[in-house]
């Protein structure tokens, strides 16, 4: 049955109910001032978040955001799977998690993260005893693949390209599979941030082009081969003059500042790619414009407490504190 | 073929109202689940949202309120009809008259639904902005007023009307 922008009417006026309870770029002028990490959490506390009462651990405050968020989100969606390709990747890294931890004799469920569309346990199951057919058809191949880079090559580093780069392109066919452009944008936005990042980080450590063909997703705004090619020959430089005939020239400008403004850039991106699509009265892209800001929110907040409990300056945290649009 | 012209005068009738309502029904629905959106989150919002959820139920009333004069005016509810029944051309002339209000209801209920339930958002975000939001709506009300009133003033001169 096909989703009309209207169905998503009690969804959007629900969200824009609990946009009034987001933290804005105000608040986190605020948090970034407070003077120390008790006072960052009062701030927090008084916009009504759960904060740890005596423990320095605020992962717990989180993930118990997160989920919440998660739960509005279902709460707010006519059909659920619509979102799949925002939390796909979720699925991976549960992936990931599970074949280290079955290979250093760990607990898996320790590592797992929410939300999902595939059962956690049913992940740790399949990897535990090695019935990958009971994956569901997105993770099957790549958990084989993944287990016997492990097992055959002895290569962690081999089995988190192949899941990392599965990861981007099912949640790009997963977009594309949505019908919507929002979501669809997003996921190419993501799997570009990605190749760039790749090819980036494989020009400061001498890696050859067909490493790096091998590591990217599947991307439309971005060709693979030429942005591999630049990083093999000329390093950062040339990866920011290809990047001028593409979508991303902003990319090369802040790769050429530092790795953490490229970093930023990449979040600031996703959040921007919504856009005013945000304020519209039906359809889904207020939602993802919701879901988005809660987890910037999220990122913020660790990043801001993290660099309190180090004594961190304001002006670095400044640095690295990602744009929210409320 | 006696009664023809009367068929096609309750015809017309039945267009206003179905129409009309159906848009109403339509527009009320969207705003409602817009509102019980947010009164999920915030039920002291309940009275602002819903005015905007009355908005879009006027055209149906509009339908309702035609088909009414125009079964009264020719006779239908008291009877008079089967001892002098329409000629076919005031029958048809009467289902013309009929046309506006059961379209321009229609759609303008489902355009203003939607005007609504956007202002719903508005006073999701800003109560003290909801004058706004139901004045926005509210225009799209202009439409349906004036269709109503072609369509109740051309009844009333046909029915009149003497060749």
């Amino acid at each position: 049955m096909k989703i009309k922008d209207t169905d998503y009417a009690f969804g959007v006026a629900k969200i824009r109910a609990n946009e009034l309870n987001l933290l804005t770029q105000v608040d986190f002028d605020s948090l970034i001032a407070a003077n120390d990490y008790k006072s960052a959490l009062r701030i927090l506390e008084d916009k009504g978040w759960a904060v740890p009462e005596k423990s320095t651990s605020f992962a717990s405050m989180l993930e118990k955001f997160e989920d919440d968020t998660w739960q509005l989100v279902c709460a707010c969606l006519p059909v659920v799977s619509t979102f799949d390709s925002l939390i796909l990747p979720n699925d991976f890294y549960n992936l990931k998690a599970a074949i280290k931890a079955v290979f250093s004799d760990l607990e898996p469920n320790d590592y797992f993260i929410r939300p999902f569309v595939t059962d956690p346990a049913l992940i740790a199951e399949a990897v535990t005893n090695k019935k990958f057919d009971i994956l569901p058809k997105h993770l099957k191949d790549t958990a084989v693949e993944a287990y016997d880079a492990v097992v055959r090559v002895g290569s962690g580093r081999l089995a988190d390209i192949i899941i990392d780069k599965a990861s981007l392109n099912t949640a790009l066919a997963s977009a594309k599979n949505s019908g919507n452009q929002a979501l669809t944008d997003l996921a190419e936005l993501s799997c570009a941030c990605a190749n760039i990042k790749i090819a980036f980080r494989s020009a400061e450590t001498g890696r050859d082009t067909e490493f790096m063909l091998r590591c990217m997703a599947d991307c439309d705004t971005v060709d693979n081969k030429r942005l591999a090619f630049a990083a093999a020959d000329g390093g950062r430089e040339a990866i920011a003059e290809y990047l001028q005939f593409t979508p991303y020239s902003e990319a090369g400008e802040k790769l050429a500042e530092s790795a953490v403004a490229f970093e930023k850039w990449c979040d600031d991106s996703v959040m921007g790619s919504i856009g005013s699509k945000r304020l519209a009265a039906f359809g889904p892209e207020p939602i993802i414009g919701y879901y988005l800001t809660c987890l910037a929110a999220v990122k913020n907040v660790r990043i801001i407490l993290s660099a309190k409990l180090n004594g961190v300056s304001s002006e670095e945290i400044r640095k690295r504190v990602r744009n929210i649009n409320v | 073929m006696t009664y023809l012209g009367t068929a096609l005068a309750v015809l017309g009738a039945a267009l206003a109202a179905i129409l009309s309502g159906m848009g109403s029904a339509k527009g009320v629905g969207l705003v409602g689940e817009a509102a019980a959106g947010v009164v999920s989150e915030d039920p002291s919002k309940f009275g602002k949202v819903l005015i905007l959820e009355i908005l879009p139920g006027t055209q149906g009333l509009y339908g309702f309120l035609t088909a009414f004069l125009l079964l009264a005016r020719i006779g239908l509810l008291n009877g008079e009809i089967a001892t002098n029944p329409l000629t076919v051309s005031r029958g048809l002339m009467l289902l013309a008259a009929c046309l506006p209000i059961a379209t321009v209801g229609y759609f303008s209920a489902i355009a203003q639904g939607r005007a609504a339930a956007s202002g719903v958002g508005v006073v999701a975000k800003k109560a003290d902005q909801s004058g706004k939001a139901i004045t926005m709506a509210a225009l799209v009300e202009t439409y349906a007023v004036l269709t109503l009133l072609v369509s109740l003033l051309s009844i009333m001169s046909i029915v009149n009307y003497t060749a």
